[in-house]
């Protein structure tokens, strides 16, 4: 699997206001439905709250990559997005969040889901790309550092 | 006057060469115990020094101070949260795990060189402890911190082991010397009188003695002292009455060490430092006393013994005191392998002697060669058997180091203060995100001698030194972003593939999300209880458990509850 396979240029938003972990979430969820028709902005909602439950999607150095599961979806969505803040988010490292890459997967896809998620870390465990992300000034710019 | 320069000008340059050799030894990964001892040895009576020193009196004396130090060092160590664990297992291991490894090793010297059958049990019994100083020693010169099970197990069983020891080899000397059978009845009540009265005092008195230091006003140079002098009285009074010093004295130093006190980073320091003295001294002096060309003959046999003791009766004895707490394999396995032998054994081989037996070198230099024989295999060996056997604690649970200044009032508060470290996370934080757990409140940063002006949000940057005010005990948790995360064979860069995850989260949960095949039987159970079910109900920090192609790691520990879990996916293969 490759980043652009799931994610596209429409999916990414530079510099995003938000100050609260909540209201980060909320607007990956907008984003998500509005870029996906037929996505449902409470049911993306509820599904990434949901994993958040399990404990922080926080993977350390200011990354967080929030996912969930979702019914009715025929393939995965992503959604990355960076705050013009750094957003307290209870972290493994406890450091504030700054770059979020959210994914969607289909609850009945039953393979692959892992192999993602370690894909989407090992490409955000590289400097290089964090450091052009975290310059972008625009969504494309964003779109472009990470594919 | 000459002759008393000449002594202070010898012993000062021995030991200068000593600690200069600890710098040799940190690159070469010798245990350094090995060089202490082959230091003594050259400046003996067979090396170029050709110093002759054959005073088994004095070097008892020496050894049994030298000891109690070490020992006291030890049981400052101890830290009272590691019993929850290990204090059960450790007290196996030290009276039982020590009977059934001087009558293993005993049997072998029985068999193997054909000793009379009281001869050979003495041996067994001369090399029954194992020695905490050299293993610790040598895991902390090679940055290797292990895992609480069994790194408190180690230390609190080495600690408290040498008297079981002590107590097996007096019996036997006495046994030999009498000449007629001891009756099981009074070996009973020797070795009651002993441990009772060692526990009696101990406590006792350590309490007694941490009352003092936090009443008694000192001035701040004179509170170790206090405490090395109150403890070595502890451990001279106890002998006299016929109990236990050395198990007296490493209760002494458990209690001070967990109780606040005034300036207990001093404590901690100045006992550090005396211990070392005290094993640099020990070794040279007993790397002295060995006269080497007398070794020859006993090679063979000294070998074979000490085979059987590393391969067989240490082993054996762990499994067999270990059975009832069902320790993991590799842990098991890894005790077994730090059976080292240290200064316990040779100054023990001293009795025999001082009981006026005969041939009673002869046990001197055997024992000295079975130690010499487990300080090479097993010294040299340790640290990367202790990688290999995954029995590390996880890189982001040491605790950095850092000064602190307790502030001794009502509040127990104390006062920390940490460097920013290249490679740690607090390098290029916002000084605003620092994050500060458990009450702790941020004093200010130091940079190139001035306060920074926290207005400014700085930017942490590495040499800054961070001063926190915090309540006693905590420190483990501001730590974690001071500490350093570079591993040192790992160059690759770090795989950010960790989660944590909240210990009450239930399986069925993380299957659904995953995609992970649970049983159904454990569909129901949190993974906080599969961690502990599957470490017997005693899981610590590093406890790791896979599921599918997810593996799940204890990260936290508070007051015997996991409280937090940190979920680990696999590095995606290019």
């Amino acid at each position: 699997m490759e980043i652009k396979d799931i994610l596209i240029p429409g999916c990414t938003l530079c510099a995003a206001q938000g100050s609260s972990k909540k209201r980060i979430l909320e607007t990956i969820s907008e984003i998500a439905s509005q870029q996906h028709p037929g996505l449902e902005l409470d049911a993306v909602l509820t599904s990434l709250l949901c994993r958040e439950k399990m404990g922080s999607t926080g993977i350390g150095n200011g990354i967080a990559i929030p996912h969930g599961r979702l019914a009715g979806l025929d393939k995965v969505i992503a959604v990355l997005m960076t705050s013009d803040q750094p957003v307290a988010y209870d972290a493994i490292d406890n450091q504030p969040v700054d770059i979020f890459f959210a994914i969607l997967v289909p609850e009945e896809q039953a393979q692959g889901h892992l192999q993602t998620l370690a894909t989407i870390a090992k490409k955000l465990s590289d400097k290089d790309t964090l450091k052009r992300l975290r310059h972008a000034r625009s969504n494309q710019e964003l779109y472009e550092a990470i594919v | 006057m000459e002759l008393t320069n000449q002594f202070i000008f010898i012993g000062a340059l021995l030991a200068l060469l000593a600690v200069l050799a600890s710098a040799v030894t940190r690159k070469s990964g010798a245990p350094l115990l090995l060089v202490f001892l082959i230091l003594g040895m050259l400046a003996g009576e067979d090396g170029p020094g050709g110093i002759k020193f054959n005073d088994f009196s004095l070097a008892f004396l020496f050894g049994s101070l030298a000891l109690a130090i070490i020992i006291l060092d030890g049981g400052l160590g101890a830290r009272r949260s590691t019993f929850r664990v290990s204090l059960k297992p450790a007290l196996s291991l030290a009276t039982f795990g020590v009977v059934i490894t001087a009558a293993v090793t005993g049997a072998a010297a029985y068999w193997l060189l054909s000793l009379p059958w009281q001869q050979s049990l003495l041996i067994g019994a001369i090399v029954g402890s194992t020695d905490a100083a050299a293993v610790f020693g040598l895991l902390r010169a090679a940055g290797v911190e292990l895992k609480e099970r069994a790194g408190a197990t180690l230390e609190i069983e080495s600690g408290t082991n040498d008297p079981m020891a002590i107590l097996l080899t007096v019996t036997f000397v006495q046994l030999m010397v009498l000449s007629e059978p001891l009756s099981g009845w009074a070996l009973a009540s020797e070795f009651t009188q002993q441990m009772g009265l060692g526990l009696l005092m101990g406590f006792a008195l350590g309490y007694l003695l941490s009352i003092m230091l936090k009443h008694v006003p000192l001035s701040v140079s004179l509170y170790p002292l206090c405490v090395l002098a109150g403890a070595l009285s502890v451990f001279g009074i106890t002998n006299l009455v016929g109990g236990s010093g050395f198990l007296a004295i490493y209760i002494v130093g458990a209690i001070i060490g967990n109780s606040p006190l005034p300036y207990h980073d001093d404590i901690h320091r100045f006992h550090d430092g005396m211990a070392w003295l005290s094993q640099i001294g020990m070794f040279l002096m007993l790397g002295l006393l060995i006269t080497p060309s007398n070794l020859v003959p006993i090679v063979l046999p000294a070998i074979l013994i000490a085979l059987v003791l590393i391969f067989v009766a240490r082993p054996l004895a762990v499994l067999l005191s270990l059975l009832p707490f069902q320790f993991p394999w590799r842990e098991q396995l890894f005790i077994s392998w730090c059976g080292l032998r240290g200064a316990v054994p040779i100054i023990l081989a001293l009795f025999p002697s001082l009981a006026g037996l005969e041939d009673s070198t002869a046990y001197f230099e055997l024992v000295f060669f079975i130690v010499l024989v487990s300080l090479i295999l097993q010294g040299w060996t340790i640290a990367p058997v202790a990688r290999w056997l995954k029995v590390e604690l996880p890189v982001s649970a040491k605790d950095p180091e850092h000064l602190t200044l307790f502030m001794a009032d009502d509040q127990n508060q104390e006062l920390l203060v940490y460097e920013v470290v290249e490679e740690s996370q607090a390098n290029g934080m916002n000084l605003a995100y620092l994050p500060l757990a458990s009450g702790g409140q941020l004093l200010g940063v130091v940079r190139n001698g001035m306060l920074l002006d926290r207005a400014d949000n700085p930017i942490l940057s590495s040499q800054d030194r961070v001063l926190i005010l915090a309540p006693y005990g905590h420190s483990a948790e501001f730590g974690k972003v001071f500490a350093s995360k570079r591993d040192k064979d790992d160059v690759a860069p770090v795989f950010l593939g960790e989660f944590i995850i909240h210990p009450s989260t239930r399986l069925r949960e993380l299957s659904s999300q995953y995609d992970i095949e649970v049983a159904p039987r454990w569909n129901l159970l949190s993974i906080g209880e599969f961690l502990n079910r599957s470490y017997h109900g005693k899981a610590v920090v590093g406890d790791e458990v896979s599921i599918g192609s997810l593996s799940f790691q204890v990260r936290e520990v508070e007051g015997g509850r996991i409280a937090s879990v940190t979920m680990k996916l696999q590095a995606p293969v290019d």
